[in-house]
């Protein structure tokens, strides 16, 4: 009984992303089974998170009855938009078959999980960031009642107070029927972020290029120890790189065709992307800036339809993590403006390291030569990953790296050679999953050059 | 002329440079998964080789057991003579604020009412509670005490 207690909480998030998915997407013909669940499961937790963050804003502590009637309540509304969809005709009918590479995709990707929850379970808490910040912050919501707030107390500046939390709440409502704030949950939490990533990595590129390769993409993360290790620390950038990954698969795939309802979702995707980490804001902004143009700047008549759709997406997800960062996030005290301070100033030096740094991570043995071979196929593939269609890829891959380089030579708060050494190679594997779809993209679509065709 | 028509044919594939590049491309990750397997397989014998003795890692759970004594009390203070800047210790002190969490570990604050020592040796906390003019209430098997203040 109790394992079906710590599982239901994510069974009713991914019920309601899944029923969202198909109230969103109803019109844009059939969706694959395996695509549907990867971008259900981020839908579903992001709302869930959404509503324990309202649960707080309301009652000023966690309340597990309001959650329970909060997602009842979303259920019944969703069930209430699909019948009412129901009534008008649709364009085409959701696939309920399961192809073949989706079954094996899916039961591929639960054998590539085995050692992985295997080495998690040795892991139960997670690595240091899970116990300095997110787990923690998850055990402070649950437990604190009233004094939740004491979390942003100075003292607990290890813990970095300002950073948002969309994965602690996600945590908060996995324990919601538990009597102790069991490890297991964020644990689960970690591993079906990961999981989601690689299934929307698979699904997505076998949709768009019909490749019989795009498994490896989700093989190749997977295996790769650091990846790996990543995953089972339990930290947020594997949600910050599955929500990047997710908004910006959508933003494609509505751009190119020219489908508001994609565009729709990878706006809701934007929203929650900023509420995963102080850098998922900045990527956030940077794809609501980025994705706009991107839309405006297609030969596309609907052009302007489809900005809309991004844009309300966006400011329903977006709005309630700008209030976070507005009204209750306190400042961030780990953190010296070296533009401006003198104590320490950032010097061109400190720039010199950041870049021989970069240069350096490219060689470590942890990407096992992965990183390279990328950037290779960028370079010699150049004609086919910089065209029209995809150039929002490139591009925000390039404004993103240059923004966090910005911020490790402005703030001078941290020894840099220190800081880069436990942060950059979580940048790069947080960013490692869109870099693999962008090139696989890129490489596959000459290979299937007619339009994609559900 | 067959040779010709053979070349000329559309039934031929196109070896094309978007082809050789993911061909490429293809084979690299294909050998890259290879040795990332080799790796994991390296790494989960390993952990299978330490979870004979140890079933999980966590050297924070050391501090479990106090949680009961601190409900409802916000602040705590904790001494500690160890290096709590970097390394191993570090890490110790982070698990500890997770096991104890909702209650605030005040690092070397000894105003609070209740003080968590965590010294080297067991001689030193002592000393230190005997300074202060705390009693010791409670010390674990790791020589954890916990102290309270009395004045």
């Amino acid at each position: 009984m109790n394992d079906v207690l710590i599982y239901l909480p994510f069974a009713l998030s991914f019920l309601i992303g899944y029923l969202l998915i198909s109230l969103v997407l109803k019109d844009t013909g059939p969706i694959g089974p395996l695509f549907r669940l990867s971008l259900a499961g981020g839908i579903g937790l992001g709302v869930s998170s959404y509503l324990t963050f309202l649960n707080f804003m309301v009652l000023d502590r966690f309340n597990a009855p309001f959650l329970i009637v909060g997602h009842a309540t979303v259920l019944f509304l969703i069930f209430l938009g699909l019948l009412a969809s129901a009534k008008r005709p649709a364009s085409s009918r959701p696939s309920h078959k399961f192809p073949l590479t989706d079954i094996l995709s899916f039961v591929g990707l639960i054998i590539i999980f085995i050692p992985i929850y295997y080495i998690a379970t040795f892991y139960p808490y997670g690595g240091w960031d899970a116990w300095a910040v997110w787990h923690f912050k998850s055990k402070f919501l649950f437990l604190a009642d009233s004094h939740w707030r004491n979390m942003f107390d100075p003292v607990l500046w290890r813990s970095s107070p300002h950073y948002p939390l969309l994965l602690p709440f996600i945590n908060v409502w996995g324990w919601a029927l538990q009597q102790k704030a069991i490890y297991q949950i964020p644990l689960i939490t970690s591993l079906l972020f990961t999981f989601l990533t690689c299934s929307l990595l698979v699904s997505s590129l076998q949709k768009l290029t019909s490749s019989r390769w795009s498994f490896l993409t989700a093989l190749v993360i997977l295996t790769l120890p650091f990846y790996t290790k990543t995953a089972v620390s339990q930290y947020a950038d594997v949600v910050l790189g599955y929500y990047t990954l997710a908004a910006l698969v959508c933003l494609v795939l509505g751009g190119m065709q020219r489908m508001r309802r994609y565009c729709f979702l990878s706006g809701i995707f934007v929203g929650f992307l900023s509420f995963t980490k102080p850098e998922g804001l900045i990527a956030s902004l940077l794809l609501m800036s980025l994705g706009s143009l991107y839309l405006l700047w297609s030969n596309n008549p609907k052009r302007k339809e489809l900005l809309l759709s991004y844009t309300i997406g966006a400011a329903m997800t977006l709005i309630p993590s700008l209030l976070f960062y507005w009204l209750i996030a306190p400042a961030n005290i780990t953190s010296f403006n070296g533009f401006i301070s003198q104590a320490p100033p950032s010097t061109l030096e400190r720039l010199k390291v950041i870049f021989v740094y970069y240069l350096l991570e490219w060689l470590t043995p942890k990407w096992n030569g992965l990183l390279i071979i990328l950037f290779l196929a960028v370079i010699a593939g150049a004609r086919l990953c910089f065209r029209k269609e995809t150039w929002v890829l490139p591009t925000f891959l390039f404004l993103y790296i240059a923004g966090v380089t910005l911020y490790y030579w402005m703030n001078t708060y941290f020894e840099i050679l220190w800081w880069l050494s436990v942060t950059l190679n979580r940048v790069i594997a947080s960013l490692l999953p869109v870099v693999l779809w962008w090139v696989f993209f890129a490489l596959g679509r000459e290979q299937h050059k007619q339009p994609p065709n559900d | 002329m067959t040779l010709k028509y053979a070349m000329n044919s559309p039934q031929r594939p196109k070896l094309s440079f978007a082809f050789i590049l993911r061909t490429f491309l293809t084979a690299s990750l294909a050998v890259i998964t290879l040795i990332n397997c080799f790796q994991l397989y390296k790494e989960t014998m390993s952990i299978r080789k330490i979870k004979r003795v140890m079933p999980f890692s966590f050297p924070g759970l050391r501090f479990s057991g106090l949680e009961a004594v601190f409900e409802g009390v916000e602040r705590i203070g904790f001494y500690t003579d160890k290096d709590v800047t970097a390394g191993e210790y570090a890490a110790i002190f982070a698990q500890a604020q997770l096991v104890l969490a909702p209650t605030i570990l005040d690092l070397n604050n000894l105003q609070h009412t209740f003080i968590l020592f965590d010294c080297t040796r067991e001689e030193m906390a002592m000393a230190k509670i005997k300074e202060i003019g705390a009693i010791p209430l409670k010390r674990n098997q790791y020589g954890i005490i916990l102290a309270r203040r009395t004045k």
